[in-house]
């Protein structure tokens, strides 16, 4: 039970029936990120069931919910513990919990805290969260910290395939395909708010048509040793092709970010994935076209 | 209410309601619609991840009710939360 926090209402301190309570999944990160937050207070602490998983992702799903709370608060007899009637949820379980549902359900009204737990402490100084502790950002360093796992999720398939690429065509295409691939897991993430246009997937093309130009210039004019093209077919299709492979990367980048909608992202889902489709396959052929042309079989 | 839980700030406070103040920033999560006391918020939540999405249409499922199942011990496809 590594990340569980058994449910149920615990201690902080020393409470006593007129301390405060707050709500808590039962994934350890975010029960010990309470805990820290209000360390040193005397509070009531009612840990949910969410299955092992954080406030939000939970809210998101309905098991950090309304059904949850008012049944966690029967089972434990939270009424006859303590006698206030509030309780402090964290402002990200609102997707799943519903506060006019909450009190009529239960004797309790359900107050939402922060987003972070880090600002409970002036929360409750100052019985009022200010505008900043109510929104959710993402900073360079909370896209940053994604790129470690992005990285090792894609390992198998870059490995295969820029080795298949460096054997079956030459080194540059599998230096080409690395630093696209690259570029849309790392670079991308890093990036991301000072790239140009609205949609990851056009964000992803240019970051990935940029990262091309080295390449494309220590190619020069003279013939790109070892593709057999020539420098016209050479540019042309590796700004087809390699672009692509970024932005698809990008786009599936969407699912990291915490502002991203679903209605937003299945509009660029069908007004890309053709178009990056057709650039692949266009650059493909061009690339394949300008090689039987070298090779002078055509 | 919809502005104390919203996370994107799509929400202000007005003189009588909530004034919708920043629409193009609203992610879906469907916190307003259910916190609204007079029920006066309607939205299509669902998950803006265009990886659940695509997993679903390859295998034919419905895209826009798309599961994601990150976010626990078991980690997740971007890191953890």
């Amino acid at each position: 039970m590594g990340h569980r926090v058994e449910p149920g209402l615990y201690r902080l301190g020393n409470p006593t029936s007129e301390c405060l309570v707050f709500a808590s999944a039962n994934y350890t990160l975010s029960f010990d990120a309470l805990r820290s937050a209000l360390a040193g207070n005397d509070v009531w602490i009612l840990v949910l069931d969410t299955k092992g998983i954080n406030v939000w992702c939970a809210a998101g799903k309905g098991t950090f919910g309304t059904d949850e709370l008012v049944s966690r608060i029967e089972t434990t007899g939270l009424a006859s513990i303590v006698t206030g009637r509030k309780i402090i949820v964290p402002q990200l379980g609102a997707p799943g919990v519903s506060w006019p549902g909450v009190l009529r359900r239960s004797v309790f009204n359900v107050e939402y805290g922060p987003v972070r737990a880090s600002d409970l402490p002036a929360y409750l100084k100052e019985h009022t969260a200010t505008l900043e502790m109510r929104r959710v950002r993402f900073p360079l360093w909370d896209r940053i910290i994604l790129i470690p796992v992005e990285l090792v999720q894609a390992l198998p398939m870059t490995i295969i395939s820029v080795l298949a690429a460096g054997f079956l065509l030459n080194w540059i295409i599998a230096a080409q395909l690395l630093t696209a691939i690259l570029a849309g897991l790392a670079l991308f993430p890093a990036l991301l708010p000072v790239l140009p246009t609205k949609d990851f997937s056009t964000k992803g093309l240019i970051l990935g048509g940029i990262v091309m130009l080295p390449f494309i210039a220590a190619a020069g004019p003279a013939g790109v040793a070892g593709t057999s093209l020539n420098w016209g077919m050479y540019l042309i299709s590796s700004l087809l092709i390699f672009p692509t492979v970024t932005a698809y990367l990008a786009l599936n980048f969407t699912g990291c970010t915490p502002f991203t909608s679903r209605s937003g992202v299945r509009k660029e889902i069908f007004s890309y994935i053709r178009i990056l489709a057709v650039m692949i396959i266009a650059g493909l052929i061009i690339a394949g076209a300008g090689w039987l042309v070298q090779a002078g079989l055509v | 209410m919809c502005s104390s839980v919203c996370p994107q700030g799509v929400f202000v406070p007005g003189k009588e309601a909530a004034i919708l103040a920043a629409p193009a920033s609203c992610m879906e999560c469907g916190a307003c619609a259910l916190n609204c006391p007079v029920q006066a918020i309607e939205v299509q939540s669902g998950e803006g991840c265009a990886h659940a999405m695509i997993s679903a249409a390859l295998r034919g499922k419905d895209m826009d009710t798309a599961e994601c199942s990150c976010g626990g011990p078991e980690g997740s496809c971007c890191g953890d939360r």
